[in-house]
Order: structure tokens, then C-alpha cells, then sequence
């Protein structure tokens, strides 16, 4: 019979070995390369598996995220989804890629060659990059940069850009109407997801998305704190709309404008641009995570593993939203984010700034006032139109 | 490292002409957003890697999507051929670079250990960067944020007159 200390011990030291499993992984391969090859090659070997790993990465995240989507909106719509192709439609990515790389593509007589070709090229660029930047477990983020998430949003900004020049380059009216709909909401849309984001970096005192992970160890994710829970549902709704997602989804609004800013693109420049979003969803889940809920932090489990439970528990609610609100108007659009996030995103600093200072019972009572009493006002002031108390509906029969 | 930065500043050279000299507007923002990248590439080479990632959020996030809105603003751009510098004025030119020009060799004259500054491994950290900024640098940091207020509300003024005249 085993000692049960023991086997506690046994099982500890099992999870810390799972834990650094990817890492003992890349370290063996060094060990390797550093025998064989001179210094600078051993660098740049060391690069290499970085880089490729996260370029291998970006496309199954994307595949595999096309499934849950069809998948968890499907179950929303009483439907089953994929289900043909192998076990519960598993394949069915793989043969989405393959009809997309065989597909005619197709450019518009009258459109600008260069920047049709130019654009899902580069708004995939940015999308990939960040995933270098994203803390995917303990010792298991590609560059810890001292300025980590200051670089994320810069990188992520220039994707307004891509989006720009490839309905520019089209030629149409639609990818037109859709692009002036896309950088009007991105740029409204980054001020908040930005201002939400400064109260982590007030309380943590860095930029450094590592060092930000590192402050939250254990259960002391900034989501139990008044200003960690408003700062990550500001951010949260922020991050919807800057990947163009319902209810925010009027840039490719499928119903007004064909598919807004890539109606003119098929094949595989089409499903560049489906990547570039879905990659963006799942990397600003995963940066939401970071921020509020403790990144990799968790006990017991694996910390890669804590990892992507929460990016995809993320992500799950994207999904949902998306089988359940109804697209927003433009007004009300630039509304919520101009007279509502904004607002109470910088109400929210002055409520870490109360958290730092105050003393904990006060920053507690304070913080929940503050911010109660100011999302009341705010919905307040936001209300145009009130709805009848005791309305009557009377079914058409 | 001194590669690196012939690459790049061949990069930036080349891009920075063609945005001043090609006859498609847009192609000039696309290279001027190459500029601007490229000058982010520069200071992360010199490892300011704060003000590179700012010089991209600002540049590249902000001033070249600005830059698209004022040409897509722009009358008759596919039917008619825009030049840029039409009218060709030499002398403001001469006397803008030369200006520019004197600027640069004026406080690079005034560093005395500059070769000393550029090949050292100094790390500048945001922290120090911040109390710099709002200690010792704090009136042109306060100038600064002013005339961008006043910018700001001149641009709300401009905006309201239109909307009055025309209703």
C-alpha cells in the first residue's frame, strides 16, 4: 500500500511536471541545438521554435474556433451543427479549408489590384503577432515585454488600417459602407477597451502582461475587486466590438450590406479575413483573461491549461451573445460607447485610485457606490424612451 | 544591429519618397504608414521600446486612419488625377528642410557623448519616463495637452457652424 503523504507528493509533483511540460519541451530541443550548433544559430533556432509554434498555432485556434461557433449556435437554435463530416463534424474544418484554398478568386474588374491583394494579407499580420505577446502558461510567453500591452493594443490599432484599404480597393459600395461602418466603431470602441484596461496597470504599477499575471496569484484575480469586475465587463463588451462581433457586428452586417468591408473577397483571401477576426477573438479573450482573471493562475490544474479554460469560458460567451442579442443601430453604437463605456470606464479609475489609497473597508464601500450610484445616473441619462410599465401584448391569431 | 538599421533606413528612405511622389493617394498614406512603422523599428532598435510602440499606436492606429478619412473626403478622387505639390514651390521646401535640417545638427552638436550614448545598454523604463514627464518636463507636457484641448474644441466649433448652416 502507497503512503497517502506520499502519494500527494507523487501527484504534486506530477502537475508541476505537466505544468512546465511545453517548456521542458523546448528546453530539451536547446540542449540539443546547443551541442550541435555555434551561438548564434542556437538564438535563432530558439526564435524559430517560438515562432513557429505560435504560427502553427493561430490557424487550428482558428479551424477549431469556426466549429465551436457553428456548434454552440447551433445547440442556441435548437439545431445540432456539424455533424458529417468524422466524429461530432471534428473534420468539418479541415474540409472548409480545402474548399476555401480551391475556390475561384475572384477580383472585381474595376478594383484596385495591389491593395486587394494587400489587405487580408496584412490584417492577418496583426493578428498573428499578438498571439506572441499572450502569457499561454507560467515561463510560457513568447516575449515578455516590458511594454506588453501597451504593444497589443498598438498592434491590434493597425488593423483598421487593413480593413480600410481592402474595401477601399474593391471598388463597391457595400465594402465602402461597411469599412466607414468599421473604422468609426473601432476607433470609438478602442478608447474605452483601452481606458478599462489602465486601471490594471494602475493597481499593478507595469505594462508588462507577464508581470500583470504575476500580480494576481492564486484566487486573488482582479475580477473580485469593485473596479476589477466593472473593468473587465467594460473591456469585455469593448473587445466584442473591436472584432466586428454581434451585437456589434454592423461592419459585415449580412442583412443590410451583403457582407460589408469583404463582400468583393473569396476563397482563401475570404477566409484570411475570417481568421484575422477569429484569431482577434480569441486573443482579446485571452488578454481579458490576463488582465482581470488571473491569466494561467489557478490551483491544481495545469497552469496552460487554466490557461485556455478561461479564454474559451470567454470566448463561449461571445458565442452566446452572438445567438442572442439582436444587431444595435449606428446611434446607438456610437451612443453606448461614447456616453456609456467611456464614462464609466473613467469612473472606474478614480475608483483604483480610491482602492490604492483608502483603507480596505472604505475602498470596498466607497468603490461599490461609486460605481452603483454612476451606472445608475449613466443608464439614466442614456434612457431616450421609457417602456410602458403594464404593457399588453395581444398575440396575432 | 548596424544591419538592421541600414535595412530599415533604407526602408524608410524609399517609402518615405514614394509617399510624396506617387500619384495615388492612397498608395502615399499606405507609405507613409510604412514610415511611420519604420521609425517604430528605429527606436525599438535603439531599445526606447516605449516610444516605438507609441510612435505605432499613434502613427499607424491613429494619424494614417485620419489621413484615409481626409482623402476619401477628398472631390473626384478616381476621376481626376491629384499631384502632389502641384505648384511645385521650391523655396518653402528649401527653407522647411533646411530649417528641419539645422534643428537636427543643433542638438546633435550639443551631445558630447553621443557615440557613447547610442552603443550603451540602457534599458528606458516606463516609471522613469512617466516621473520625467510629470516632474522636470511638466510645463511642456501641460502646453502640450493644452493646445491639443484647444485643437479638440476648435474641431467640435468648426463641425457645429457646418451643421448650423446647413439646417
Amino acid at each position: 500500500m502507497l503512503d497517502p503523504r506520499f502519494r500527494g507528493s507523487d501527484i504534486k509533483e506530477c502537475m508541476e511536471n505537466l505544468d512546465q511540460i511545453f517548456v521542458q519541451a523546448k528546453r530539451t530541443v536547446m540542449n540539443l541545438a546547443e551541442s550541435v550548433l555555434p551561438q548564434p544559430l542556437v538564438l535563432l533556432v530558439s526564435m524559430l521554435i517560438s515562432i513557429g509554434v505560435i504560427a502553427a498555432i493561430g490557424p487550428v485556434i482558428m479551424m477549431y474556433l469556426t466549429w465551436l461557433e457553428r456548434k454552440v449556435v447551433g445547440r442556441i437554435q435548437n439545431r445540432i451543427g456539424p455533424n458529417r463530416v468524422g466524429k461530432f463534424g471534428l473534420l468539418q474544418p479541415i474540409a472548409d479549408g480545402i474548399k476555401m484554398l480551391t475556390k475561384e478568386d475572384i477580383v472585381p474588374e474595376g478594383a484596385d489590384h495591389i491593395l486587394h491583394f494587400l489587405s487580408p494579407v496584412l490584417v492577418v499580420v496583426p493578428a498573428l503577432l499578438v498571439l506572441g505577446l499572450l502569457p499561454w502558461g507560467r515561463n510560457m510567453a513568447a516575449v515578455d515585454l516590458q511594454v506588453g500591452l501597451l504593444l497589443f493594443f498598438a498592434i491590434t490599432s493597425t488593423g483598421t488600417l487593413s480593413i480600410f484599404l481592402g474595401a477601399w480597393g474593391s471598388r463597391n459600395k457595400f465594402s465602402l459602407l461597411g469599412a466607414l461602418r468599421a473604422v468609426a466603431q473601432l476607433i470609438s470602441y478602442e478608447i474605452p477597451q483601452v481606458f478599462s484596461a489602465v486601471v490594471v496597470i494602475m493597481h499593478t504599477q507595469t505594462i508588462s502582461i507577464v508581470e500583470i499575471v504575476n500580480a494576481q496569484p492564486g484566487f486573488n484575480w482582479f475580477v473580485f475587486t469593485p473596479w476589477g469586475f466593472t473593468g473587465l465587463v467594460l473591456f469585455y463588451i469593448a473587445s466584442v466590438a473591436e472584432c466586428n462581433r454581434t451585437p456589434f457586428d454592423l461592419p459585415e452586417a449580412e442583412s443590410e450590406i451583403v457582407a460589408g468591408f469583404h463582400t468583393e473577397y473569396s476563397g482563401m483571401k475570404f477566409a484570411l479575413f475570417y481568421m484575422a477576426e477569429f484569431l482577434q477573438v480569441f486573443s482579446l479573450s485571452a488578454l481579458a483573461a490576463a488582465l482581470f482573471l488571473g491569466g494561467w493562475q489557478g490551483p491544481f490544474l495545469p497552469s496552460w491549461i487554466w490557461f485556455f479554460l478561461k479564454t474559451y469560458g470567454l470566448i463561449f460567451i461571445m458565442l452566446w451573445f452572438r445567438g442572442t442579442f439582436p444587431r444595435l443601430r449606428v446611434d446607438q453604437l456610437m451612443g453606448f460607447a461614447w456616453k456609456f463605456l467611456l464614462p464609466m470606464s473613467m469612473i472606474n479609475i478614480v475608483v483604483v485610485g480610491i482602492w490604492t489609497y483608502a483603507s480596505p473597508i472604505v475602498a470596498w464601500v466607497l468603490g461599490i457606490l461609486i460605481i452603483a450610484i454612476s451606472f445608475g445616473v449613466l443608464a439614466k441619462l442614456n434612457t431616450r424612451y421609457h417602456i410602458e410599465r403594464n404593457r399588453k401584448f395581444i398575440l396575432a391569431e | 544591429m548596424i544591419a538592421a538599421f541600414y535595412l530599415i533606413s533604407v526602408v524608410l528612405i524609399v517609402s518615405a519618397v514614394l509617399a510624396v511622389s506617387l500619384r495615388n493617394l492612397i498608395y502615399c498614406t499606405l507609405c507613409a504608414s510604412v514610415v511611420f512603422i519604420s521609425s517604430a523599428a528605429l527606436f525599438f532598435l535603439l531599445k526606447a521600446d516605449f516610444i516605438g510602440v507609441v510612435q505605432i499606436l499613434i502613427y499607424v492606429g491613429a494619424v494614417a486612419t485620419l489621413l484615409l478619412f481626409a482623402v476619401m473626403l477628398t472631390k473626384n478622387l478616381v476621376s481626376r488625377q491629384y499631384y502632389v505639390g502641384q505648384k511645385r514651390k521650391w523655396s518653402y521646401g528649401i527653407f522647411t528642410a533646411s530649417a528641419v535640417l539645422w534643428v537636427l545638427i543643433g542638438s546633435i552638436r550639443s551631445q558630447t557623448n553621443l557615440a557613447e550614448l547610442v552603443t550603451a545598454d540602457h534599458q528606458l523604463s516606463v516609471v522613469s519616463l512617466g516621473k520625467e514627464m510629470l516632474t522636470a518636463f511638466l510645463l511642456p507636457f501641460e502646453v502640450a495637452s493644452l493646445l491639443l484641448t484647444a485643437a479638440m474644441i476648435g474641431g467640435i466649433v468648426i463641425a457645429l457652424e457646418e451643421k448650423k448652416k446647413s439646417s
